[in-house]
């Protein structure tokens, strides 16, 4: 035994006088020592993975609601669906057994100005689909430099089956540094608030064709 | 001091004896050997008994209780202590230990301090080297402030700015009279023939007074590709920024490095300098 054992039961044993002997506190010195590192195993699970270490922070809001980052802010207007897209020289048909989901947003900046990331849907059971290439960029909300003092509006389109729409959300996030990538990047999510009735009026009762842009 | 090593001293403040009244401390037949003799074979570590000092060994307060000792009597009954030789606690440590009663709470404070401390450098330490980390990698622009309608002559070359308003442009989204539009004439002119090779585009970005920024669309630049010592070359760029600040945004222009002579082969070397500098032209 050292003399830091005795040193630990030391106080118990003037502090509880009608024991003895110092048998009872050293299981009880056991059981918390145990505890305590159980504990702290325990802590180990917590640990964020670097997935989620670098993952962005996301503040969240409904449609129509102004959310606000720090960095920017964004809004979703309205939301509406389209077999088809007209992009003024050409009409885009969507594929067998899918819709487009056009999101009617907004977007400002407190300070500095920058471009809004093409958005993404994020479904209910955690997948991601990018806004579709086949409507290009510029007609899309990333391509305005988003400036302070006013809202810059424009829209996003997915193109997705009808199983990703109920309980889908709107991500917009901005561009990072290719070479000195911050970390904690601000991200929005708009909870388009469609619920499995709502999703199935958005498929199955889409719009023909959505005029996109102006016809030149 | 003749029975200094009789068991049954009371005053001694002595470290753990093991009892063995019936040895003397002093073997006959083992000669003592002092320290600094070497003999043959080599003396056992035990063969000196702790008691064999001639000097007093004090008792260690701060080691607490000794070890190996009976059971212990609680400190407030001296009186039981001499039932036996060896059986009681020496008075001075259960006096030493009756003294450590009221330090406890102070030293208990001490120690919840400590672990706050502790916490404190361990998570404030890792976070202000990543914020040093982090401020390194941006450091501070230069801002040169430029009097309105002057020009200045940064590094080869010589810039003057005027500022201008504009008409909307027909089929814009940007046509409400909380926004102005502003028609920007930026004016080089290379003071020698470095200047003639600093061709590059310079970044520039308007700004009001609380630090708001708005990006400007260049409308024409009419500077060649190769520049004449002492020529002008006007960009007109154009931006929109809301009416209530249009009469006081002034312009951030920060000059390029790059050289129009670099060679291809270093066109993706990095450059030595972060264009740090930064010209402001007042309105």
């Amino acid at each position: 035994m050292t003399a830091t054992d005795q040193r630990r039961s030391a106080p118990p044993r003037q502090s509880r006088r009608s024991s003895r002997k110092g048998g009872g506190s050293k299981v009880l010195n056991a059981v918390v020592g145990l505890a305590l590192a159980g504990g702290a195993i325990g802590l180990q699970t917590l640990m964020l993975t670097s997935e989620q270490l670098g993952a962005p922070l996301t503040y969240t809001g409904a449609v129509k609601d102004e959310v606000d980052t720090g960095r920017f802010s964004a809004r979703v207007d309205s939301i509406s669906s389209a077999r088809a897209i007209d992009v003024g020289d050409k009409t885009i048909e969507a594929a067998k057994d899918q819709v487009f989901l056009v999101v009617q947003a907004a977007a400002t900046v407190p300070k500095e100005p920058l471009h809004l990331q093409p958005a993404e849907l994020l479904t209910d059971d955690g997948k991601r689909f990018a806004a579709t290439d086949r409507i290009e960029k510029a007609k899309t909300l990333s391509n305005p430099w988003i400036q302070p003092g006013w809202w810059s509006s424009g829209l996003f389109v997915f193109e997705v089956p009808a199983s990703t729409l109920p309980g889908a959300r709107a991500v917009f996030s901005i561009p990072t540094s290719i070479f000195y990538g911050e970390p904690y990047m601000p991200e929005v999510e708009v909870d388009l608030g469609l619920d499995d009735a709502a999703a199935q009026r958005l498929f199955t009762a889409p719009k023909d064709v959505y005029q996109l842009g102006d016809k030149r | 001091m003749s029975d200094w090593f009789s068991p049954s001293g009371q005053q001694r403040p002595q470290r753990p004896q093991r009892p063995q009244p019936q040895q003397p401390p002093h073997h006959p037949q083992h000669r003592p050997v002092h320290p600094d003799h070497q003999v043959w074979p080599p003396v056992p570590p035990t063969r000196e008994p702790a008691g064999s000092s001639t000097q007093p060994l004090p008792a260690v307060p701060s080691a607490g209780p000794l070890p190996s000792r009976p059971p212990q009597q609680p400190p407030a009954q001296p009186p039981t202590q001499p039932s036996g030789p060896w059986s009681g606690p020496p008075a001075e440590p259960s006096a030493d230990a009756a003294g450590a009663q009221p330090p406890k709470r102070p030293r208990l404070l001490l120690q919840g301090v400590g672990a706050i401390v502790a916490l404190a450098v361990a998570v404030g330490v890792p976070t202000y080297d990543r914020f040093l980390l982090f401020e390194g990698g941006q450091p501070d622009d230069r801002i040169h402030a430029v009097a309105a309608g002057q020009d200045i002559t940064f590094e080869h070359v010589t810039w003057k700015v005027s500022y201008g308003t504009m008409q909307a442009p027909a089929g814009t989204k940007h046509n409400t009279p909380d926004k102005q539009w502003l028609k920007i004439d930026i004016t080089r002119k290379a003071v020698d023939k470095d200047g003639a090779q600093l061709t590059g585009q310079p970044d520039v970005l308007l700004k009001d007074r609380a630090g708001r920024a708005w990006q400007l669309e260049t409308l024409e630049d009419k500077a060649p590709v190769d520049h004449v010592v002492g020529e002008s070359y006007v960009t007109t760029k154009v931006a929109v920024v809301p009416s209530v600040v249009a009469k006081e945004v002034e312009l951030e222009l920060r000059p390029s490095s790059y050289r129009s002579d670099t060679p291809t082969k270093d066109l993706m070397k990095p450059m030595g300098d972060d264009n740090l500098d930064i010209l402001r032209f007042s309105r």
